[in-house]
């Protein structure tokens, strides 16, 4: 196993991905790092600023909402092995196929969680960096901002461990792409406004996020073009039980999906 | 190694592509699996690779199927039609992933690429290999384990002239080395001077298989005459 392993390391290193993986965690960091320059208060519409609570937590949510990109990263990691047909010659090394969806998984898994450290880090400073250029003190103790933002980041290795099994599921690499993208940017938003039905986004993936992460924007900004009160998100500790149970059905989906499929 | 094929069986929908095919492939000779395009060749190869599950019947290599053996890769190399490459993957990590992956080491890798001339381009990407380098990267990649048993699915398609004489004399290289070889083809003259057997198949059925030795005779003094005759072409 800890071979199959080391050659997932070895491919993602090889097939430049996590050279796309390293620009995409940086992007995102210097992203919010831009937005906290820009600073809440000049969005449009205009928000709380930095030195509030809330203010600071848009911004953390903000990263929070880009967790679907690492969830890509991981669809490609096994889409793309049906994509460029090297699917073959990893389940001739390994026909016992269930291992090298293992060893994928925990590759991409520890991938994701480098990916979100890094992307948090870059994040972090840059919000700490804008608010000393600004010459304001950030609306969240520091101790706060450092616990949401290692949240995000085990988030954004959660997410990971769903798109590889998205990709598995799927295989074809474009319908698989199409289909994280659409379902987080889209479906979930969709959802939110359909009446009794949005009642189950706190327990959907982006709903877990958002009680994990404390971002309450987006459902408030539903509730608020709706007309309704806000969906009750779960309390932080009950969405990341969540999470963990969602990558535990992706985990069982992406080791039983090859198992019996034909590789012709 | 002896590999046995017994009562191979496997119907894609409406369509049966290989019906209650039996054979044997023994070892230190080079054995042709040859037959028409659509006969049922590449969907019994990867049967034999577990690649495709059979309806029915087994292969096996030394009584083991190829997913119970202990390393696969060592003891079973193959180059299929259609195993693709990572575009932006250089042909020298392709080998040394796959190398990693087996548990061989860097150097194996490196062994293995001078073995097949693979070193030559080990540092293109394979997004701008020719098909003929593509091959030798799969056969480079099979031969990584060093492994008893080489399956190959129409090797020399892509390769020029130069490169199918070469590919003959390191195929009967490693046949003269006790190992077993069994090479899948729908031309005829290309395997002509390869095999010591034949296994001949068509619409999913065995048509015969014996030494080629027993089937040139003065009338038909060519294994494409020979073939044509058995499965009822002309002349």
């Amino acid at each position: 196993m800890t071979a199959l392993v080391a050659a997932e390391w070895l491919r993602l290193k090889s097939s430049r991905l996590w050279l796309w993986g390293l620009l995409a965690a940086v992007g995102s960091g210097l992203l919010i790092g831009l937005a906290a320059l820009v600073g809440p208060e000049n969005f449009n519409p205009p928000m709380p600023g930095l030195d509030t609570e809330q203010g600071t937590r848009v911004l953390l949510g903000l990263l929070g909402f880009t967790v679907f990109v690492p969830a890509l990263f991981g669809t490609t990691a096994v889409a793309g092995e049906y994509r460029h047909r090297t699917v073959t010659t990893t389940a001739l090394f390994a026909p016992r196929r269930w291992t090298w969806l293992v060893a994928k998984l925990a590759a991409y898994t520890a991938a994701g969680l480098a990916y979100g450290l890094l992307a948090v880090t870059v994040a972090g400073g840059s919000i700490f960096g804008a608010a000393a250029l600004k010459g304001v003190t950030l609306g969240l103790p520091a101790g706060a901002v450092a616990a949401l933002l290692g949240r995000i980041a085990l988030t954004m290795a959660v997410y990971t461990l769903l798109g590889v099994a998205v990709g598995a599921l799927l295989r074809n690499q474009v319908t698989a792409l199409l289909v994280v993208g659409a379902y987080f940017y889209m479906i979930e938003t969709a959802l939110m406004l359909v009446p009794g039905v949005n009642g189950l986004y706190p327990f959907l993936p982006g709903g877990a996020t958002a009680a994990l992460t404390s971002f309450t924007y987006l459902s408030e900004a539903v509730a608020t073009q709706t007309g309704s009160s806000a969906t009750a998100l779960l309390p932080a500790a009950a969405g990341g039980a969540v999470l963990v149970g969602y990558a535990l059905v992706a985990a069982a989906i992406a080791v039983a999906a090859p198992l019996r499929r034909d590789i012709a | 190694m002896k590999i046995e094929v017994r009562g191979l069986t496997k119907t894609f929908g409406q369509v049966t592509a290989v019906s209650d095919l039996s054979f044997d492939v023994v070892p230190g000779a080079v054995t042709g699996f040859l037959g028409p395009n659509g006969a049922g060749k590449t969907t019994t190869m990867r049967m034999m690779l577990d690649l495709i599950a059979p309806g029915s019947g087994t292969v096996t290599y030394a009584g083991r199927r190829y997913s119970d053996l202990k390393r696969p890769s060592a003891t079973v190399g193959a180059v299929l039609d259609g195993a693709g490459f990572h575009p932006a993957c250089t042909a020298r990590d392709h080998l040394r992933l796959y190398a990693r992956m087996g548990g061989y080491g860097r150097a194996r890798a490196a062994e293995v690429a001078d073995l097949t001339g693979v070193s030559a381009f080990g540092g293109r990407a394979t997004r701008a290999l020719s098909t003929g380098m593509r091959q030798r990267l799969n056969l480079a990649t099979a031969l990584l384990g060093d492994p008893r048993v080489l399956l190959l699915d129409e090797p020399s398609n892509g390769l020029d002239p130069e490169g199918i004489a070469w590919l003959r004399g390191f195929l009967r290289g490693l046949a003269a080395e006790g190992r077993t070889v069994l090479v899948s083809s729908h031309v005829l003259t290309e395997v002509e001077n390869l095999v010591d057997h034949v296994v001949v198949i068509r619409d999913g059925r065995l048509v015969l298989t014996r030494p080629v030795a027993e089937l040139i005779t003065p009338e038909r003094p060519t294994l494409e005459e020979a073939f044509l005759h058995l499965t009822g072409g002309s002349p």
